[in-house]
Order: C-alpha cells, then structure tokens, then sequence
C-alpha cells in the first residue's frame, strides 16, 4: 500500500512534468478512485502541483527564462483572484463545483485532441513531431 | 513579444489572463493552467512560443500556492496526505521534464484528452 501511494503522484508528477495534465490529473484520480471528499480533493490536488511544477520554475529560473517584463508585472494580479476562489468554493455546493470542474475538463479535453494531437496533424496535414523538429 | 505591442493590445489582456487563471485555480483546484497555457502562446513569436510553458508553470505555481493556503485555513487541505505526496511529485515533475526532451508527449496527450472528456462528462452527468 506503501509503495502505490508511492507510485500513483510519482507517475502523475511524471506527466505534469511533461505537461500532460492540465492540472487536473490527480484531481481526477482523488475523485474517482478514492473517497476523498470533493474540497479535499481539489486542496491535495493544488498541493500536490506546487510540488510537482517547482523544479520546472526552478529550471527555468537558471535558464533566465523569466525576461518578459509585462507579462511579470501581470502574475501577481491573479493572487487575490486565486485566493477569492478558494472562498468562494468553500461557500459553493460541491455540486456546483463539479458542474464547474466538468464543462473546463470537457474544454481542455477537446481542445488537447484537436490542437496538440495527432488528430491535429491529421486535420492540417502535419506531423507534429517535425513541426516541433523544425522549432528547435 | 514585439508582434504583439506592435498589434496594439495591451497589458490588461495579460492582466485578465492572470485573473481568470487564479480564480479557476482557486474555485476549482485546477484549471488555471488551461487559460494561461492555451492563450499566452498566442503572444509569443513563433521561435519563442515553447517559453510559453515557463509561464503557465510559474503562474500555475504561485495561484496553486496562495488556492492551497486558502484552502488549508478553511480546513479542506489534509496535510499528512498532503506532506506524503511531495517528495514523489518532486521527484516526478523533474522525471517529467527531463523526459520532455526524449520523447514526443502527442500520443499520451491523446489518451489524456480523452480521459479528460470522459471525466467532464462524468463530472456534469455521472
């Protein structure tokens, strides 16, 4: 038992680092598999990407990847926002949450098979991979 | 970066990216980094569209970071579960970038959209 609990977020760490996920991945996980409730779960699940994003910022950080000066001065606008939604959410029925949870999963579901799939390519008549070959 | 100020927008589109993303992040406990990584690319040149992630990742990071102390005052963050997942998720998401450069992420990303949609669907009608 030990080892799954382990091995399930080294997994799901492994495809947030590739950028696989949307963030939600765990979220679904926690909702699906276990019977953690609705709040906790979406607690663990941002817990759990401070972690598993910090070595992809800290990498970047030693790249100087971080230049663009307006974007910069834009991130901290999002902090009271982020920190409304947690109230609001602990005020919100877990149902409405939910509904919520499934129309940007139902989004970012069918916006990851058209634009960054082999679909895509299909569509467009690309390969992706030589696309992201010519990129580099 | 450049195409854009020269297209006349300003930094208040940067601004309701943030915004959205923070909210999402903190009222769903996920979800910001779609908003930041499906729009910011878009003001990006093409040869610097993949720093476009470092965003997502940073912007990700500090709103998943304030969401979780919200949610651990208002007591819905179990924090040995929490501490359990760390060292795992460390160890993973820097597996996940290094792989990143090994291999193309397209089929799995096909999986996970359909995962995703399988899991919207269950969230509004399951």
């Amino acid at each position: 038992m030990g080892l799954i609990a382990f091995l399930i977020p080294l997994v799901i760490g492994i495809l947030a680092g590739l950028g696989i996920g949307s963030g939600g991945i765990y979220l679904i996980y926690l909702d699906f598999f276990t019977d953690t409730p609705q709040g906790e779960a979406q607690g663990l699940n941002l817990a759990f990407f401070v972690a598993a994003l910090l070595s992809s910022v800290v990498y970047h950080l030693f790249r100087r990847t971080y230049r663009h000066h307006d974007l910069l001065a834009a991130l901290p606008c999002g902090i009271p926002f982020a920190a409304m939604g947690a109230y609001l959410s602990f005020l919100s029925d877990p149902g409405l949450v939910k509904g919520f949870l499934g129309v940007i999963f139902l989004l970012a579901g069918g916006y990851t098979l058209l634009f960054r799939t082999s679909l895509y390519s299909l569509l467009v008549g690309k390969s992706t991979s030589s696309k992201r070959r010519k990129r580099t | 970066m450049e195409n854009f100020k020269k297209r006349g927008l300003s930094r208040l589109f940067f601004v309701l990216i943030f915004s959205l993303a923070g909210f999402l992040n903190g009222f769903a406990g996920a979800g910001g980094g779609m908003v930041t990584g499906v729009l910011l690319p878009f003001f990006f040149k093409e040869e610097e569209k993949k720093n476009a992630f470092a965003y997502t990742a940073l912007a990700v990071l500090l709103y998943s970071a304030v969401s979780a102390t919200g949610y651990l005052f208002l007591g819905r963050l179990p924090v040995d579960t929490a501490l359990s997942n760390v060292l795992p998720a460390l160890v993973g998401g820097a597996l996940g970038g290094f792989l990143l450069r090994k291999i193309n992420p397209a089929l799995l990303q096909g999986v996970f959209a359909l995962l995703l949609i399988y899991s919207g669907v269950r969230f509004l009608w399951g």
